[in-house]
Formats: structure tokens, sequence, C-alpha cells
């Protein structure tokens, strides 16, 4: 086997683990397990970025979407306990009208991105692009680079002023 | 030494730096230690005084024009022909202007030590005035309409902020908002006549405009020059409370007292008429905005002095003064005596703060602003009384303090023109200026003290000397000040500050001295014949009763505030009588029938309005997907085939 | 040979965002549109590090990998904000169902 059905065939088992774990994540009726649903999807999706030789969005990927943002999620769920033991109906009315509009979407998309004639370019067979990309970062896109620092002390000081609770600021 | 002056102009950015650093400082660090605040202002002012003083005299030595940017923000916004920028401008005009802001800011935040001991948001009041001087700093010091403006809208802001300074009291934060909106309908004007300049000459630089004259080349014809010229004027009128936007200066008083006297000596008011003088070439290119100038400073000033008669209130006679000063200088501006009306800006700023500094003193004491409350104070406040005697002689233009020489080159260039109608009511402005000044002084300070409900005349005295020292200081400059511009003085301020050619030698007008000097002694003779007790011939009060629609019309202040408020109520009265006849006759008629209509439709088309976010979003997304759709379709001619990719 | 290129992962890609579409207009729980929202991120940023994978350019290498590192920021920062404004919500009206949090009917 070439290395190319390989690649193939991870792709396919990785692509199609990915699917099935965010279907679950959107299908499952504890909050508790679609998280853990939601763990799976971002790992997958790592998998993927690795596949597109991304190394520094796999890692990035891992550390931050597999890692950091279902620790807080998780936070979230116990934090509003009601949401965790009321399980009785996760989902609104509109269910059929979401499946329609999603699979629209879907529909939609895949019509238009796949024919779509792109316009390909030499990949320069790169190991690895982590040091291309700090280059870039900091070279072209150095501005919204420091935005984006910015942004990040803002919402973070903006989360802590909203979920503080009221009254405590003596503390 | 002319290279030690020569220096001086380096250090110009000190003049803005200070005061803005002593807010900064104040409201960052030192808000919590009054004392330490109060001085950090001070000594920035002085500190700035200096600095300014330094560059006065290098303008003096040599009368030059020169501009810096200003660091960073000298380019401030630059692409294609558009360009603002912010810089410092030296010349006559703002050596001289620069002296007298940054000395009364420094004099009237050492009066109010004392003055606003105790007070609440001390050190707001004193980080507001170093923000308002720097404010003032940065207009006077602009060579561009653009950072003028600036300078500007941060005046009216911080004129704001003090003249609201007891903001808990509704008249005082009504009076601020007057003094706010009412100013802004003079900004707005001035800020579409800037406009108008860019768009015409493609320039806001004062120096390029006049340098090259633009105005008179041409590129705008002699209407279009009237307009612009009248859209500037407007921000003048509105910042100086001229005619018919003075209504908000008297109400300004609001404030604490030594606001008022930094708003009506050095800052505010004292901007319109500098921007009318650093745009005197925009205004001499049209003569119909002279005359303009010229009638509406007349009558204001008039106006105001008849008025200034009629008042019980301290300081609101002050304040109408000062409107009637302002009038006068800009008459003066608007008949081409351009030194002579800059001319008593500069000797304006120190009587009036000195008027308005020695009001706050008896204020200070008496706590009443009521003159009917006040009376024979001369014996227990001699130096204050002293000292406004000195502000009133000057403010009526007595020989030979420092309103006289201003004021008597104002004259001599109105009879100069030879035109009846200016004459006569140059020579009603003089005699009525000094009618109220020592109608003022006369009940203030001579007779006996009206004695009220717990109040003990005795217990009268003297305020301490943090408030009479820039009391004196005022008093000496407001008796020297205009010995510079004396006729007599070969190399006055005529001299130095001019428009145009350097003029001739002035001939003193001796017809028009005698007049200016004449009407005023009278003025002060019958204030005497009135208010003096011990020269008291003729009651006022059965003359205000004999010609009470006169007086009540005066002492209404010719009943503007209520003509504005009627005028507006029947405006609006008229629009709504209008849109009821229209609301009941055609729309009702119309909507009713629709109405059965619609709660029909509403009865469904309201379960859509559920309220809940995701019933909207399906909606939302249902729409991307349809307008994708139709682009598809639409964007394609039809050939689904070749979207789609198909068919490459 | 390469059997798999640029409409595979976009493929996936159209796949999870219709699937964050779909969570977001049927799940109640506050939290699991937040989830499906995080879905549809990730959707965008592999569908961006397709493109900077199969559209590679040297004017601008790397680009669509950059952008993706904007979205993970982003996506943080917001996922913070979210959760924060979450809270509030239920510390005040006791409830993460979103339909009943109307406070968009008039």
């Amino acid at each position: 086997m070439s290395s190319g059905v390989l690649f193939a065939i991870a792709f396919y088992v990785v692509a199609g683990a990915t699917l099935v774990s965010a279907l679950a994540v959107v299908m499952l009726r504890n909050i508790v397990r679609s998280a853990v649903a939601l763990i799976a999807c971002f790992f997958m999706v790592a998998w993927l970025y690795l596949m597109l030789s991304a190394d520094f969005l796999w890692v990035a990927q891992l550390l931050i979407y597999a890692g950091a943002i279902p620790v807080l999620i998780v936070f979230a769920i116990m934090f509003t306990r009601r949401s965790m033991s009321d399980t009785s109906a996760p989902d609104s009315n509109d269910r059929p009208w979401a499946a329609l509009v999603g699979g629209g979407i879907f529909l939609l998309l895949v019509a238009v991105l796949v024919p779509a004639s792109w316009k390909f370019g030499d990949w320069p067979g790169l190991a690895g692009t982590t040091a291309k990309l700090g280059n870039e970062l900091v070279n072209h896109y150095a501005l919204p680079f420091e935005l984006i620092s910015v942004l990040l002390v803002v919402a973070l000081i903006g989360a802590v002023v909203l979920a503080r609770h009221e009254g405590s600021d003596t503390t | 030494m002319a290279d030690f002056l020569q220096h001086s102009f380096g250090y110009m950015w000190l003049i803005l730096l200070l005061p803005l650093a002593a807010f900064l400082v104040m409201l960052g660090i030192t808000y919590e230690n009054k004392r330490t605040s109060a001085w950090i202002g001070i000594l920035a002012a002085l500190g700035a005084d200096a600095v300014s003083i330094w560059v006065l005299v290098a303008e003096l030595a040599k009368p030059q024009h020169l501009q810096y940017p200003l660091g960073l923000f000298g380019d401030f916004i630059n692409f294609g022909d558009f360009h603002l920028s912010f810089g410092i401008l030296a010349d006559p005009l703002a050596a001289m202007m620069v002296v007298v802001v940054c000395s009364v800011s420094a004099l009237i935040q050492f009066y109010s030590l004392e003055y606003m001991r105790g007070e609440e948001g001390y050190v707001r009041y004193f980080a507001f005035i170093s923000l308002f001087t720097f404010s003032m700093l940065l207009l006077v010091l602009s060579p561009n309409f653009f950072q003028t403006y600036v300078g500007w809208e941060l005046v009216g802001v911080c004129s704001y902020l003090l003249i609201g300074h007891y903001f808990k009291r509704p008249s005082a934060a009504a009076a601020a908002k007057k003094a706010f909106i009412v100013t802004r309908l003079g900004d707005f004007p001035f800020l579409v006549g800037i406009g108008y300049i860019f768009f015409r000459f493609h320039e806001l630089d004062f120096f390029a405009l006049s340098s090259h004259h633009m105005y008179t080349a041409g590129l705008v014809s002699v209407g279009g020059l009237f307009v612009m010229s009248l859209l500037v004027f407007s921000g003048a009128v509105g910042k100086s409370a001229q005619f018919p936007l003075h209504v908000w200066l008297p109400d300004a008083m609001e404030g604490p007292t030594p606001i008022s006297a930094l708003i009506h000596a050095a800052t505010m008011v004292a901007a319109g008429v500098y921007l009318v003088a650093r745009a005197y070439d925009l205004f001499s290119a049209s003569p119909g905005a002279l005359a303009v100038i010229a009638t509406l400073g007349a009558l204001t000033s008039v106006m105001a002095a008849i008025w200034a008669v009629a008042q019980d209130d301290i300081k609101r006679i002050v304040a109408y003064s000062t409107i009637s000063h302002l009038g006068l200088m800009m008459f003066g501006l608007g008949v081409g005596a351009y030194s002579a009306g800059v001319f008593h800006l500069f000797t304006h700023a120190w009587f009036k703060a000195l008027l308005f500094l020695g009001a706050g003193s008896v204020i200070h004491v008496m706590h009443t602003q009521d003159i009917w409350e006040m009376g024979g104070l001369g014996r227990r406040m001699r130096w204050t009384a002293g000292t406004m005697l000195v502000g009133c002689l000057a403010a009526a233009g007595i020989f030979p303090f420092a309103g006289f020489w201003s004021k008597d080159a104002i004259m001599s260039a109105v009879f100069e023109l030879k035109n009846p109608a200016f004459i006569v009511i140059a020579i009603l402005i003089t005699f009525f200026s000094a009618l109220y000044m020592f109608r003022l002084w006369f009940v203030v300070f001579t007779g006996q003290t009206a004695k009220r409900r717990a109040f003990d005349p005795k217990r009268v005295h003297e305020s301490n000397g943090i408030i009479l020292l820039p009391l004196v200081i005022l008093a000496v400059l407001a008796t020297v000040a205009g010995f510079w511009g004396a006729p007599f003085v070969k190399e006055g301020f005529s001299n130095f500050i001019f428009f145009g050619a350097k003029p001739e030698p002035e001939t003193a007008n001796a017809i028009a001295i005698t007049a200016s000097l004449g009407s005023a002694v009278l003025g002060v003779v019958v204030a005497a014949v009135f208010y003096w007790p011990r020269f008291q011939r003729l009651s006022a009060a059965t003359l205000t009763r004999r010609y009470a629609p006169v007086y009540d019309w005066a002492h209404n202040k010719g009943y503007f505030d209520e003509i504005y408020e009627h005028m507006f109520v029947a405006l609006g009265l008229y629009i709504g009588r209008a849109a009821q006849w229209f609301d009941q006759h055609i729309i009702d008629g119309f909507v009713d029938g629709l109405a059965d209509g619609y709660q029909l439709v509403a009865l469904y088309l309201r379960r859509l309005q559920s309220g809940r976010v995701q019933g909207y979003a399906v909606g939302l997304f249902a729409g991307v997907i349809v307008i994708a759709v139709l682009a598809l379709i639409f964007g394609s001619g039809g050939n689904l085939a070749a979207v789609a990719g198909f068919a490459k | 040979m390469t059997y798999i290129g640029l409409g595979h992962f976009l493929v996936v890609s159209a796949g999870l965002f219709a699937i964050g579409v779909y969570g977001l207009l049927s799940k109640r729980n506050a939290i699991s549109l937040l989830i499906s929202v995080e879905i549809m991120f990730n959707s965008v940023s592999l569908a961006l590090a397709a493109f900077a994978r199969f559209g590679y350019n040297e004017v601008q290498p790397l680009a669509g990998q950059a952008f993706a590192l904007f979205i993970i920021a982003i996506a943080a920062g917001e996922v913070a904000v979210a959760i924060a404004i979450l809270l509030v919500i239920y510390r005040q009206r006791a409830t993460v169902w979103v339909d009943e949090i109307d406070l968009m009917k008039w």
C-alpha cells in the first residue's frame, strides 16, 4: 500500500470519527455526555490539522479546544446545576426545522465548495509549518496579533466583571 | 540677550504641557490631597506664565511669526490633500494672549486657595481650571482652524464642568447646560464654516491662508466669503456671548466666582474675540461681514450696558458688563480698529478679573449676592473697596486707568467713521458703563450696611491676604496696563499687534477723547447722584416707578429668555396643532380602517415574535440558504451547472 | 499518489458546520448552544487550514493557518465571556433553558 492509500484510510477514519462525535454532541440528551463527545470531536479535528501539516494548530487545538474550553464548559455545566439534573427535554420544538435548515446548509455548502474551481498552490513539502507561521505572525500579522492580545485581556476582564457576584467588590 | 530671548520659542510646548500635566497629576495622583493639588495647579500656571512672558518679551524685542509642529501630533491626520495637524504658533497676538491667560489663571487659582476652602470638590475644581487653562492655551497657540476648533470645544466642555461645579444645585446644573447648549448653537455653524474654508482652499492653516492671500484671490465669490465669515463669526457669537446668543453668560455665574472671573476675563468669552482677531484676514476680505460684526457688537454692547444698570445681583452686573465690553471689542474689530479691539481684550482681562475677584471677596464675606443687602462695606473692607474702585474706574474708562486707553482707541476709530448712529451708540455704551459700575460701587461700599435677619454688620471684616494679593496685583495691572497702548507711547500696542501694514503713529482724536471721557464722567456723576448717600439728590426708586416699563425691560434682560422660550414654545404649539390636525383627519381615518385588518393579520403574525432567540435563528439561517440559492441561480444567469463548476 | 484533496476536507468542514447549526437551532440548554458554536468555529478553522495547505503561495504563506490561529484565540475569549454572561443569567433567572429566556419578547 502506498503512503497515499494509507493517508486516505487515515483520513476517512479520522474524518468519520470527527463527524460521528460531532453528531453525538448534538444528539446526546445528557449534557455532560455531550461535553465528553465534544472533547472527542475537537481531538479528532486536531488530527485533521496534523494531516494538513498544520502542526502548530494541532498543538493549539489540543491545548485550547480539547483542553481548556471543555474544562470551562464543564465548569459552566456544574455551576448551572439545573442543566445537569433536568434532562427532560433538551431539544426544542423547532427540532424538525433545525434539522431541515442544518441539512440545507450542508447541501448548499457541499454544492458550492466541492465543485468550485479552486486555485491550487504548490505545496513546498514542508515538514513542519510552525517556524513559517511564527514568521508570518510577527511580520504580516503583527498588528492583528497584538490586537488579539488586547482582545483577550478585555475578554478576561469582561468575564471577571460579569461573573462577579454583585456586592462582592469589597473583597 | 537676543539669543536668550530667541531660545524662548523652543520652550513654548511647556506652556501647553504644564497645565495639562497639572490636570492629569491632580486627577491621577494627588486627588486625595487638597493643598498639594491646588499648589500643583498654581505652580503649573505660574511656570507656563513665566515661559509666556519670556516669549512675549522675545516677541516685543523682535516681532516675528513662528510655527512649530506639536511633536507626535504635528501631522495628526494626513492623507491626500487632507491634513490635520497640531502645532504651536508664536506671533505677537498669541504671545500677548498667552500671557493674559496664564497670568489670570495663576492669580485666580491662588485666590481660590482661600475662596474655595472647605468647599466640596476642591481638587476637581483645581483640576478643571488647569484643563480649562490648557484648552484655552491650545486654542490661542493654534496655527490652524482645526486645532482652534479642538481647543474651542474643550473650552466649552470645561466651562460646562466648572459652571456646573455645584451640580447638586438644580440652577447650577441648568446654567451649565444652558451655557453648553447655547454656545453649541454657535459652534455648529463654526464647524460648517471650517468645512467650507477647507473645501474651498484645501488649507486650514491661518498663516498659509493669509500669506497666500487666499481669501482675496477670487477663489470664493463675495457672497461666499460673506457666508463663510458669518459662519466662523457664529462661533464667536456663541462663545463671546454676543446678541442673540448672549443669554448663557449671565446664568454662567452659577459657578464659583473665581470661575466667572476666569471665564469672563481670559478663557471662554475671550476665545470668540480672539478667533475674530486670529481669522481677521477672512473678515477683512468681506466688508459685509465686518459691518455685521460691528453692528452686532454695538447692539450687544449698548443693550447689555443698559441691562446691567437694572440688575440687583452683584455678579450679574459684572456679567452684563462683560457682555457689553465684549460687544465693544467686536464693535472695534468690526469697524476696522483691529489693534484697538485686541487691546481692549487685553486691558479688559485685567479689570474684569479684578472686578469678579473683588465681587467674590464681597460675596465670600457677606454670603449674599444681592447688592441691596450690602452697603457700607467700604469702611470694613478697605482693600477690597479700593481695588474694586480701581476696577470700576478702569471698566468705566476713566483717565488714566486701563479701560480708558483701549476704549478711547476704539472710540477714535468709531469717530473717524463719521457714522452718527455708531457714534451715539459708542457714547451711550461709555455712559452706561460708568453708570452701572459706579452704581455697583456706591451701593455696595458706601452708606449703611443693610440689616438682614440674623446678620450683624459688625461681623463684616476684610478678607485675608490670599484673597487680597491677587486683587492688589490685578489692581496694579488694571491701572498700568493701559499705558502700553496710550497714544503718546512710541512703540505701543498698535505697533506690536496690528493687521496688515504697520500703522501710522496714532494721533489722539481730541473729540473722541473728550466725548469718551465726558460721557464716562457723566455716568459716574449720575451714579453718584442716585446712589451715593452723601450726594444723593434723586431717588432711584421713584424713577424706576415712573418709568416702570423701561426698568422692567432692562431688569428682565430685555425679556430675551422669555422671548426665546415663547418663540420655541409657540413654534412647538404650531407644529403640534398642525400635526394634530393631520393626525386626526388623515392618519386616523386611514389607520382606523386598516387597524382591524392589521389586527386580523397580527393574530397570526405575532406568533413569530416569540421572543425566543432560536426561533429567530432558524429564520436567519433559512434566509441565508434562500438568499444563497437565489444568488446562485440569478448570479449565474440561470446556468446552474456553471456555478457548480461542472462546466469548466 | 494523493487521494485526499481539498474537497474532502471541505466536506468534513461543511458537515461540522451543519451539525453546529443543527445544534444551535435545536438545543434548549444555553451551554449546548455554546458547544454548537464551538463546533462551527472548528469547522471554519478546519476549512482555513485546508486552504493554507492546498492553496499555498509564497506571497502570503500560511495565511489560512494564521487566521485559524486567530479564530482559536478569539473563540477562547468568546467562551469566557459567554459563560460569564450565562452565569449572570442563571443567577438572575435560575434557568439556562433559552426558551425561558425571552427578554427579546415585547
